[in-house]
């Protein structure tokens, strides 16, 4: 029993961790479904236009989205449903069975109430209303769930009032009280006038009448109710002129603790006999099965005239394939539980061998699994039923889920692929349909080679340019200049006492060699922390680099307004060539390699440690204490001074000595390599204008340009011309948006 | 004296390029190759020994307190003859060195003083009479200049085209004489901070020696064209060894023909003792120049004593200069010998020795190979 328990558990929470991604679906989904009422909206705009060319109207008239986001709409319910049953928080079984098999008996049983809650009768069918019953150690109550007028209405008269073919039904209560229905078989309609008709039009006149019983019930919302007051609410009444409030009752929850199967998160759900003559209930009760049920008890009881597998059970058992829903085995979902209870034991055997003949194919177990006991006898319940069913349940639920999530699957991949055609359609025409006049596309392509031309020529020349700066031996004079502006802040630093001033450099020397006995350890450390300075200093040639960037983006950014006049007008270089990357990936044709290239452009970086450290690195190596002797290959301290007021002042010398080598052979290292600055911004023009206009997709993603922005480039010239274009685009982006979106489901994962 | 073989050899190079430190600086180091031999270079008369005392005083001022000031070496004002000789012991015997020395300024004719033609034409023909050219290079000014417009300036401050000039003109007199042996020796001076042999952190002997061979490629150009037969090497000299360059100014002098004056500042190595290196080179090529010369001569006197006897007198009239100087050398040395193998005395036998070892010395020298910084061009 316990096992049980936990069993239920852990399938609950497997089943909870499916969870996110239905949601995510139908999230997905509904998205999608309004990206293709848009798309629906932009093709419209298209085909309305009186400027869109015939040919393209025609072949967009057939256009329509009705079938599609129909099949969206099942998809959606269909996820639901998924939703609503991954979402439980308990394993429901349903009990289902024509009337009088003692399902309520069964209910009984388990939950240990009694006739006042879960009424069970002779004769006339007697449970009305479909109850969930619950295990609960704690509450002991019926949660009412009421019909509102108009549930009513839609779930229960107009039903009736269809069968009867009654096209309308009252609009209010007011109205159904008055309403005139026909009074008698003879006054329906001709082809309605059957036996079971007038039977249910005598239930209709009935509810009608009754009204005044439970009209104060259709609140709509849920009621609690004590134990003692609930059978009016769930069961039919004796006679024809009680009460009938049962009718306003959609569904009822109990809660209370078992005797016996005390396994919380179990639901029990006793459902009205199907097969009823109520109108569309078979229906009526199934759809809510689908929901709310992992499996389903059909009960059978071996009474005389039914001990047998009956036409209508067969039927039954077709109906709840509805609510079996993507589990694949009937098998797993239905169970037959033939009630021996009080019955004779020849009609049970009879029972018996019928199911397994007629339902089962004549071999046990087939179709569907046999269950048997006493459904008045709460240990033979326990044992013959609920502990069998919560065995098959925990082995086989995990399987039934995953049925559920791959039918479902299935279900949209089949619908991905309809909307891909569905796209691919229109695609078709749009592609046929050239919607500019052939010599304004052929001017329009010609633009696009003139510009790239254009841009390919100024590019060269900049990049001649480039070259030549850089095998020129010529150094730029700003460079030198920054060169110089450091060095000679260096030497400044150096000669006011390394940024400490000479007196207190001096004497911090003076008592540091004192406390270490000699001069070593304060040289070395000196010697490093002026190292690092002077690196540091020559950093600040980089705000040269920058403006060498800079202008490098400036001059490229000016090659490109000459090309396109106002589509990108910022006032810098950097902006311009930012805002036409921009331009080019959200043009109606995107351009990836143009984008590309600029987007390499612009990481264009220039940097002294990057590209100049490297070399001049090894003049500061000067600064180093310990210097290797050339001959003996040994090393040794290049600067010993006494511990004395002199040798502070000595070291002083020294250290100056070395650091203004130390920065005037980094200076010239760095002029030695002056060209790497060209160099680099040489390269990285070259690299530009070979991506930009040598790649392969150049000369197309011009002509891209060239039809996306043509209003901008060449402003005036095309004007009015083309303006189809922008509808046309609006249709190509939204077919795109929609693409994007399917490619993102997830249909390839098992 | 008839016996001695006088060596002129000719300096060609601007002002403050180093030629006096040059010129000492191989008697210093031509003193360390010799040590250890039978021979020894001493200074020959006592204005030569005055001149070198004061240079080598000037030096020790110059490098006073481990500072380096290249001011405290003042330039040479009037011509002078500096006269080494390699001394054998023998007073008729050995080889005088004649290095002329004077004002670099007086290659460039418009900072000749007026009136100094005649002694800078004196000085022109005793360069014209050498068979061995010195050209002492700064390499500092090479090496620092680091910017386009300084390398712009670099001739200039090199002189390079005046000394091109007199080292064509000194070719074309080699083209002349072309029996005997030619020896131009370039001469990188103030080039220790781009070597890591004489106690620098730095090599950069590669680019010293790629810019050298640029910016005296028409210089070396003119002197292959002229006279093919001219041997010459590249012998890098540290005429003082223990300073290295600290930083160095290039200060902009519309006055100056390259525009701008180059100026180092140096730090003085540890121990701060001047540490000649590099200048045994000019002896060793000396002492190849010299053998070879000696073979080419003697070969031809063999030839002359075959054929009909040619008197010193004839050949002097025939052929000046150098061969004539090393085949009445060869003559005398002979003569010597004959002399001396007949007078069987000990003083003889001493002294024929000696003229033997001289021989040998010089011989082996000659065999030496030279230093690393040395290429032969
Ligand atoms: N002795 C005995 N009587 C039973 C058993 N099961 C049902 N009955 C009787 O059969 C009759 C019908 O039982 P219910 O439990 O009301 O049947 P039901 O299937 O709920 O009928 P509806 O609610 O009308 O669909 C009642 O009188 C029960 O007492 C049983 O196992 N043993
Ligand atoms: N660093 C360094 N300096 C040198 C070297 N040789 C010469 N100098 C310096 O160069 C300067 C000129 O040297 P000199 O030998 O006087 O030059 P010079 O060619 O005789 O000059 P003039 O007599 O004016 O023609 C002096 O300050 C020398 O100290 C060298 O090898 N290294
Ligand atoms: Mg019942
Ligand atoms: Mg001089």
């Amino acid at each position: 029993m316990h096992n049980f328990a936990v069993n239920i558990k852990e399938i609950l929470k497997k089943r909870h961790e499916h969870l996110p991604k239905v949601l995510q679906e139908i999230e997905r989904w509904s998205t999608l479904d309004s990206e293709i009422s848009l798309l629906e909206g932009v093709v419209q705009e298209l085909r309305d236009h009186p400027r869109t060319p015939n040919q393209l109207k025609d072949g967009l008239r057939d256009f329509q989205t009705n079938e599609l986001r129909k099949k969206i709409a099942d998809a959606l319910a269909l996820l639901r449903v998924v939703e609503a049953r991954f979402s439980r928080t308990t394993i429901n079984i349903g009990v289902s069975g024509v009337a009088r098999v003692g399902k309520s008996t069964l209910l009984q049983s388990i939950s240990g109430l009694s006739d006042e809650q879960i009424p069970v009768g002779k004769g006339d069918p007697v449970t009305a209303v479909r109850s969930r019953i619950f295990h609960s150690k704690s509450n002991c109550r019926a949660t009412l769930l009421l019909h509102s007028f108009e549930s009513f209405r839609d779930l229960v008269l107009r039903p009736y009032a269809f069968s009867l073919g009654l096209n309308v039904v009252p609009d209010s209560l007011g109205a159904f009280r008055t309403w005139t229905y026909p009074q008698s078989e003879d006054d329906l309609p001709k082809e309605f006038q059957t036996h079971s008709n007038s039977t249910m039009l005598v239930r209709l006149l009935a509810m009608q009448k009754a009204l005044p019983s439970y009209q104060g019930d259709l609140s709509g919302g849920e009621r609690i109710v004590g134990f003692e007051e609930l059978r009016p609410f769930v069961a039919y009444p004796l006679h024809e002129d009680e009460p009938r409030r049962y009718l306003a009752v959609r569904d009822v929850k109990i809660e209370c603790p078992f005797p016996k199967v005390q396994v919380e998160s179990l639901g029990i759900i006793d459902l009205p006999g199907l097969g009823e003559i109520a109108a569309d209930a078979d229906n009526y009760h199934l759809n809510g099965l689908q929901n709310e049920v992992d499996l389903v008890v059909l009960v059978k009881r071996p009474l005389e005239g039914m001990a047998f597998w009956k036409t209508e059970d067969g039927k039954t058992a077709s109906l709840l394939d509805k609510a079996r829903g993507f589990v694949k085995n009937r098998r797993d979902f239905v169970f037959v539980l033939i009630n021996s209870g009080g019955a004779d034991l020849e009609l049970c055997a009879s029972l018996r061998k019928s199911i397994r003949m007629l339902a089962n194919d004549g071999e046990e177990g087939k179709n569907f699994l046999v269950l048997e006991a006493d459904a008045a006898d709460q240990v033979s319940v326990e044992e013959n039923v609920i502990n069998p069913l919560l065995a098959h349940l925990s082995m086989r639920l995990p399987v039934m889920d995953q049925d559920v999530l791959e039918g479902t699957k299935a279900d949209y991949i089949s619908l991905t692929s309809m909307i891909l055609t569905s796209l691919k359609d229109i695609e078709s025409v749009l592609t046929c349909v050239s919607t500019i006049s052939p010599s304004t596309a052929e001017d329009l392509e010609h633009r696009g080679e003139e510009l790239r031309k254009d841009l390919a020529a100024s590019l060269g020349d900049l990049v001649v340019k480039l070259r030549s700066q850089a095998r020129s031996s010529e150094e730029t004079p700003e460079y030198l200049s920054a060169i110089d502006l450091a060095y000679e802040e260096i030497l400044s630093w150096i000669s006011n006492g390394f940024g400490v001033g000479l007196d207190a450099w001096q004497s911090k020397a003076l008592r540091s060699m004192q406390a270490e006995h000699n001069s070593s350890p304060f040289a070395a450390t000196e010697l490093n922390r002026i190292r690092v300075e002077i690196s540091n200093r020559y950093c600040s040639i980089d705000n040269f680099f920058n403006s060498r960037v800079n202008n490098l983006w400036s001059e490229i950014a000016a090659i490109f307004r000459k090309g396109i006049g106002e589509l990108a007008s910022a006032d810098d270089g950097k902006k311009v060539l930012k805002q036409l990357r921009t331009l080019m990936n959200d043009a109606s044709e995107k351009c990836p390699t143009l984008c590309a290239a600029i987007d390499d452009l612009l990481a264009l970086r220039l940097e002294y440690r990057t590209h100049l450290h490297p070399y001049v690195r090894r003049e500061l190596d000067r600064l180093n204490l310990q210097v290797m002797d050339t001959e003996s290959g040994e090393y040794k301290d290049q600067i010993v001074v006494a511990v004395s007021e002199a040798g502070a002042e000595e070291l002083y010398r020294r250290i100056t000595a070395l650091a203004e080598q130390a920065a005037y052979y980094t200076r010239r290292a760095l002029i030695r390599e002056a060209v790497i600055p060209a160099l680099v911004l040489h390269a990285a023009a070259e690299q530009f204008d070979d991506s930009l206009i040598r790649s392969g997709d150049s000369l197309r993603e011009f002509k891209r340009l060239a039809r996306s922005y043509h209003d901008d480039i060449w402003p005036g010239v095309f004007n009015g011309i083309i303006d189809t274009n922008a509808r046309f685009a609006k249709v190509i982006r939204a077919i795109r948006t929609i693409r994007e979106q399917l490619g993102t489901l997830d249909v390839g994962e098992k | 004296m008839a016996n001695q073989l006088l060596y002129k050899i000719g300096v060609v190079g601007p002002n403050r390029v180093g030629k006096t430190s040059l010129i000492t600086s191989i008697l210093k180091d031509t003193q360390t190759l010799l040590s250890n031999t039978s021979l020894s270079i001493h200074p020959e008369g006592k204005p030569t020994k005055l001149r070198l005392d004061r240079h080598r005083k000037e030096l020790e001022g110059s490098l006073y307190a481990k500072e380096f000031n290249p001011g405290g070496l003042k330039g040479t004002e009037e011509p002078f003859k500096f006269e080494l000789m390699i001394d054998p012991g023998m007073p008729e015997m050995g080889i005088r060195l004649g290095l002329l020395d004077y004002p670099g300024g007086w290659i460039d004719d418009e900072r000749r003083p007026e009136g100094r033609e005649k002694d800078w034409n004196e000085c022109l023909s005793w360069i014209n009479e050498s068979s061995v050219l010195l050209v002492p290079i700064d390499s500092a000014v090479l090496m620092e200049a680091d910017q386009s417009r300084y390398q712009r300036a670099v001739p200039w401050i090199l002189t390079t085209t005046e000394v091109e000039d007199i080292a064509r003109m000194w070719a074309k007199e080699r083209k002349q004489r072309n029996r005997e042996p030619a020896l131009l020796i370039l001469c990188p001076l103030k080039c220790e901070s781009y070597f890591t042999d004489n106690g620098g952190q730095r090599d950069e002997s590669k680019e010293l020696f790629d810019k050298v061979s640029k910016a005296y490629s028409g210089l070396l150009k003119s002197v292959r064209d002229e006279a093919s037969h001219c041997k010459i090497i590249y012998a890098p000299v540290d005429t003082i060894g223990c300073v290295e360059i600290l930083s160095a100014k290039w200060k902009e002098e519309i006055n100056l023909p390259g525009g701008f004056e180059f100026s180092a500042n140096y730090l003085v190595r540890n121990p701060g003792k001047q540490n000649v290196l590099g200048a045994d080179a000019v002896l060793i090529a000396l002492c190849k120049h010299l053998v070879e010369a000696k073979q080419g001569v003697a070969v031809e006197i063999a030839r002359e004593h075959q054929s009909k006897a040619v008197t010193a007198k004839e050949r002097a009239k025939r052929d000046e200069g150098f061969f004539t100087n090393i085949w009445l050398w060869l003559n005398g040395e002979r003569d010597l010998r004959n002399k001396i193998a007949v007078m069987l005395d000990k003083k003889s036998r001493d002294d024929l020795k000696r003229v033997l070892d001289m021989d040998e010395v010089i011989n082996q020298l000659s065999k030496k190979v030279y230093g690393s910084r040395v290429h032969e061009l």
